[in-house]
């Protein structure tokens, strides 16, 4: 939302019309759609986890394997990922 | 029952940055002792009593709205006055080079049960008729504190003596403990894109997917997003969302019989992988 809301007060700021307004609202909003955050997604990572094994899965289970894939590709540096149908935009978290 | 005061051998924020674990590696690289920070009254110091379930909020709201640098000021040249309903101190902190409070004081900063290892405390009684002035060390093996806790109102503080085989319970799993030791951790790391790579492509075949997706890579969050906004707004619509990543949780079985314990994990584990680094990274750029 924040992104957005930023670009939103950049476009006033830059005197754009209530359509061009309207369109970076909705490029952003979309852009929002296609985000994801790995901390977030680490996060709930350890919670998923933590939940799944106390349901009684084991540390091999197939969903507490993906989960912590997802945990190792933040802890690896993986700092967001933008999906698009031909390729997948990564940011690391440091350079 | 004892209304205990306790202090920190490093302040909360530069533990939760990592810095005092890089600073005690730093020093046991070379040779040199523990680290040198002062001990006792006159160490960082953060006053939890009475309000001890808010000082995990207070700590990570601080951080979050950059007021890192306000606790970092509150080193004590001189020794505060304790609280003069206070009847003991409690330093928490390892003596040794390789030092790791980090996880005790964390846990401590989100109330609830504190685990913390014998070795890591020292206890001293206060003597009331002479206020601070009257502060005596006791032996820590007498005392065999090993568990600490705060009740969710914030007071009081019990010591629990323990026996010397007992194992301090974890409301968590050894697995969910490993992570939450490894995300505190993870933070003085580089990142290796190739390393990063090979990881999404593991990550897509436990997926099911027939090849790993093509990566592209930029610097920063921002460049991504002024690259995506260059697309055109029907292109972008037709992308959907997100899938990749997604992955169905098995419907529990059980209900939740430790919503505290879950509810604290969460907090804890926002805290530490700082949850909103990718939007902050995003709007400073911009």
């Amino acid at each position: 939302m924040q992104p957005k809301l930023m670009a939103k007060s950049q476009a006033i700021g830059r005197g754009y019309s209530p359509t061009e307004l309207f369109r970076v609202r909705a490029t952003h909003a979309q852009i929002g759609w296609l985000e994801t955050s790995l901390a977030a997604e680490a996060a709930q990572a350890i919670c998923g986890i933590e939940r799944a094994l106390r349901e009684g899965a084991g540390g091999t289970d197939v969903f507490v394997h993906r989960k912590l894939l997802t945990f190792e590709a933040w802890e690896a540096g993986l700092l967001g990922t933008w999906e698009t149908p031909s390729e997948m935009i990564c940011v690391p978290r440091f350079a | 029952m004892w209304k205990i005061c306790i202090s920190f051998s490093a302040p909360v924020n530069n533990l939760e940055k990592g810095e005092y674990r890089h600073e005690a590696s730093e020093r046991s690289a070379r040779g040199l002792g523990p680290i040198g920070r002062p001990w006792g009254p006159q160490c960082w110091r953060q006053e939890l009593l009475p309000a001890l379930p808010d000082a995990g909020k207070q700590t990570l709201r601080q951080r979050r709205m950059g007021w890192s640098s306000k606790l970092v000021q509150q080193r004590l040249r001189e020794p505060r006055p304790f609280p003069s309903d206070a009847n003991a101190l409690l330093n928490i902190g390892r003596r040794s080079p390789r030092a790791d409070v980090a996880k005790p004081l964390r846990h401590l900063g989100q109330g609830g049960l504190c685990h913390v290892h014998p070795h890591d405390l020292s206890l001293q009684a206060a003597s009331p008729a002479d206020g601070r002035t009257g502060w005596k060390s006791i032996d820590e093996s007498s005392w065999q504190a090993r568990r600490v806790s705060a009740d969710r109102a914030g007071h009081p503080i019990g010591v629990f003596e323990a026996g010397p085989d007992e194992v301090p319970p974890s409301p968590w799993h050894p697995l969910t403990e490993s992570l939450v030791d490894r995300a505190a951790s993870a933070a003085t790391r580089r990142t290796d894109t190739a390393d990063l790579q090979s990881k999404l492509a593991n990550f897509a075949q436990a997926q099911g997917l027939v090849r790993p997706p093509a990566v592209k890579w930029f610097a920063n969050p921002a460049d991504a997003v002024a690259h995506l906004s260059r697309m055109d707004l029907d292109v972008l619509l037709a992308m959907g969302v997100t899938r990749f990543w997604r992955v169905d949780e098995p419907c529990p079985r059980h209900p939740d019989r430790d919503i505290d314990a879950t509810c604290r994990l969460r907090t804890i584990a926002e805290g530490l992988v700082d949850v909103t680094e990718l939007i902050r990274l995003t709007c400073n750029r911009n």
